[in-house]
């Protein structure tokens, strides 16, 4: 069957992080009258999936991982104007906006975890570093309900992580939004602290703290993906 | 005279090396986001786009830049005993490690957040041990307002040793001047700190090839005020750099190149001391790989660049600990590190680190310090002559016989044979829960028995009310 292959291709595509053939298979999907939702769901999400137990086990490296991410990235863009189209399924895809705070250029530990998050499935905005507390509000702004990470690597900076949860508060936001906090000085005390809803210590801890996250959202059909698109 | 080191790369790798830095700095460019650093580069000849902040820096300046940095020099002390003469002979100098934001508590064993007290009381520990031939500002004070912590750190250090302090952080060009007033306050004026500069500077490029506004203001700040600085390359094989040995190489390389043109654009002849903690990245999370065999070959080929451009260098580190109390560190680590000592690096960092630089531990510091008490013979001076080889007590004992009683024997024996010392090697080789009975225990004994040379009380106020004053005006 068609279905069947197609699928078989899409394992291999994401296993091999190519971005362009994963570009292809989407359109190929659809050109063949395969719902995008079923590609996601069962092509996609699942190819990924498989690739996330490769690394965590070992047998594969991260550099692969976040090419395979990026795959999935590049063939839910393709799909998405046919799953506007449908109106069903992935718009309710909750979001996780990822950024080390102000004053702070430390990227690494946050663009993994951002990676890794988006890897579980999640859609993720990378803000960057060095961002400035306003872009967080922004963000929530358009795209309402989602998870946010802030990431501080510094003393001096991990002030700013209580400032964002201030300025969220202050613009009526902050029950709208979870917020993980995580970076070499951050501490579970520390999150406890300023009211942060999370706290994790590594990559994989923060994968699946902002999965929990973000299962505890209201689900707000209408008000993410397809908001903005 | 022999001195064990190190060989890596060969000349033509070097060579190879320095040109494709050299290509880099030609054609992809530096980012400095610094509008008036790069208004310095395009006087000195950099081709500046100033949208995308990027220097292309030609080989001419390069090159003059490399012959104005000065080759010899000396990190100063407030005791001029502990100055430190580079290049280093025979041994590297070994430092603390810096700027944790963690301690282990000396009397309770809690791991916490630390104070400007910690730093205090660790800077006259290492002050005690004579291994540690100068500091690091190795804690953060998170007891104090966070965009002053800075010189809050080296103020603390500075009062409690009498060897040269390394500063690990600086925030502003602000932040700079304020930390050259407390040193030139001790120093007695700025010309005095010019003459023997008490403090130096760690300042880092962002990998891949960025200079960070902040960062690299201040460094133009201290090089004008001709505090050494060192330009430490965090080049992350596989995240920051590209992930080969050679590759990684390269970028701290180039990087290190485009610090001293910086430095040398603020104040030609100011000193620069070539520096790198690179490492590649763990595969598997993307954190640094302190534990992995390239980063000592990163480190011994570092050096050789280094020491081809005649530049002081810190490329290696020495300390060894991974948990969060004292500890002789895993097979990993000691194998990495004893290799990578014996670098051409006239500086090791690290004495007294946990948990990835995160952490120091009071404890760990003295673990560190014995263990390079002993390592350290491995780079002693020998001294390869005839008197030495001695032809003439070999024919004196003849075939067959033995040197027990002879004269070459009781000449050079003491000289020549390193004696661990007995106790230190017992303690190291011990089981995990005496090594931390006895390293803690020693660590209080000499924070109570050891007096700091005294640091005039005058100061003292005179360094606080900078302080506070700084903290005013960035308050207003
Ligand atoms: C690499 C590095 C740099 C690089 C960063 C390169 C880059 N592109 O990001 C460079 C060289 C630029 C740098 C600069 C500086 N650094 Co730095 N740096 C580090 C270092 C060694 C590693 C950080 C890292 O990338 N780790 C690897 C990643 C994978 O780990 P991670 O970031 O911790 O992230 C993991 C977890 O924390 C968690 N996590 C992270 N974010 C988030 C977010 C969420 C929501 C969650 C849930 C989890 C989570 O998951 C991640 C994945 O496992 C740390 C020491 C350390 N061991 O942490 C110092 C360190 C953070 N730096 C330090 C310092 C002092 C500086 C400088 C001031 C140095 C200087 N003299 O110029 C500047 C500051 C610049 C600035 N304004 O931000 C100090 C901080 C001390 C302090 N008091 O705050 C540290 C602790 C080192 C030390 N002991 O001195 N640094």
């Amino acid at each position: 069957m068609a279905a069947n292959d197609i699928y078989e291709e899409i394992m291999q595509c994401i296993a091999d992080g190519d971005e362009d053939w994963a570009r292809e298979l989407a359109q190929k999907g659809l050109d063949e009258g395969v719902s995008p939702l079923d590609l996601i769901e069962n092509g996609f999400t699942p190819a990924l999936r498989a690739v996330g137990e490769r690394w965590d086990t070992g047998s594969i490296f991260l550099p692969e991982m976040i090419l395979s991410a990026d795959a999935m990235k590049a063939a839910v863009r393709v799909l998405q104007p046919a799953l506007q189209e449908a109106g069903g399924g992935a718009h309710d895809m909750k979001t996780c906006v990822v950024g080390t705070v102000k004053g702070d250029i430390h990227d690494i530990g946050k663009s993994i975890v951002g990676a890794l998050v988006e890897a579980s499935g999640l859609a993720v905005i990378d803000l960057g570093t060095n961002v400035e507390t306003e872009l967080f509000v922004n963000a929530v702004r358009e795209r309402g309900s989602c998870v946010i990470g802030l990431s501080a690597l510094l003393t001096t900076t991990m002030v700013e992580m209580k400032i964002v949860l201030d300025e969220l508060a202050k613009a009526g936001l902050r029950n709208q939004v979870r917020v993980a906090v995580g970076g070499a000085p951050v501490t579970q005390a520390f999150a406890d602290e300023i009211g942060a809803d999370g706290y994790a210590e590594d990559g994989m801890s923060a994968m699946h703290l902002i999965q929990e996250l973000a299962a505890g959202l209201d689900p707000a059909p209408g008000e993410s993906m397809s908001k903005v698109a | 005279m022999a001195r064990a080191r190190m060989t890596f790369l060969n000349e033509q790798e070097q060579t190879l090396i320095h040109e494709q830095s050299i290509k880099t700095l030609e054609k992809i460019g530096v980012q400095v986001q610094s509008r008036s650093v790069l208004e310095l580069l395009e006087q000195k000849g950099a081709a500046v786009d100033y949208d995308a902040m990027i220097a292309k820096l030609p080989e001419k300046l390069v090159n003059a830049s490399l012959e104005t940095a000065p080759k010899e020099f000396s990190l100063c002390a407030r005791d001029p005993k502990h100055d430190l003469k580079f290049p280093s002979y025979p041994y590297p100098y070994a430092t603390t490690s810096g700027l944790a934001v963690k301690v282990t508590d000396l009397r309770t064993g809690e791991y916490r957040a630390s104070t400007r007290k910690d730093a205090a009381e660790f800077a006259k520990l290492a002050d005690a041990l004579n291994p540690v031939d100068f500091l690091w500002t190795s804690l953060t004070a998170t007891d104090v307002p966070a965009f002053a912590h800075g010189p809050h750190e080296l103020w603390a250090t500075m009062q409690n040793t009498s060897k040269h302090v390394q500063g690990v952080t600086v925030q502003s060009a602000e932040d700079a001047r304020v930390q050259v007033e407390l040193a030139a306050l001790v120093a007695g004026g700025s010309d005095a700190l010019r003459a023997r500069p008490l403090m130096s500077v760690i300042s880092c490029p962002i990998a891949p090839l960025s200079f960070e506004r902040g960062a690299i203001e201040a460094q133009v700040e201290f090089a004008r005020a001709g505090i050494p600085i060192c330009s430490m390359s965090m080049s992350m094989g596989g995240i920051t750099a590209p992930v080969t040995v050679a590759g990684t190489i390269t970028n701290a390389n180039t990087e290190n190149l485009a610090s001293i043109v910086i430095t040398q654009a603020a104040c030609p002849g100011s000193p620069h001391i070539y520096t790198s903690e690179s490492a590649p990245m763990d595969m598997q999370t993307g954190a640094i790989n302190y534990s992995a065999p390239e980063k000592t070959l990163i480190a011994i080929g570092l050096g050789e660049m280094a020491n081809r451009y005649g530049i002081p260098c810190l490329v290696s580190d020495i300390g060894f600990g991974d948990e969060t109390h004292p500890n002789v560190g895993p097979f990993s680590d000691l194998a990495i590190q004893i290799m990578g000592v014996a670098s051409r690096t006239d500086i090791l960092t690290g004495m007294g680190c946990v948990d990835s630089a995160k952490g120091i531990c009071f404890g760990q510091l003295v673990v560190d310090a014995y263990i390079w008490e002993c390592v350290r013979e491995f780079m002693k001076e020998v001294h390869v002559t005839e008197e030495r080889i001695g032809l003439d007590a070999v024919a004196e004992v003849g075939h067959a016989h033995h040197f027990l009683k002879s004269k070459h024997t009781r000449r050079f024996m003491r000289d020549e044979i390193t004696q661990w010392d007995p106790s230190k090697v017992e303690m190291l080789s011990s089981d995990a829960k005496t090594v931390i009975a006895e390293a803690n225990r020693i660590a209080e004994q000499l924070l109570k028995d050891h007096q700091v040379l005294a640091f005039d009380e005058d100061l003292i106020q005179q360094g606080d009310e900078i302080i506070r004053a700084y903290e005013g005006r960035l308050a207003a």
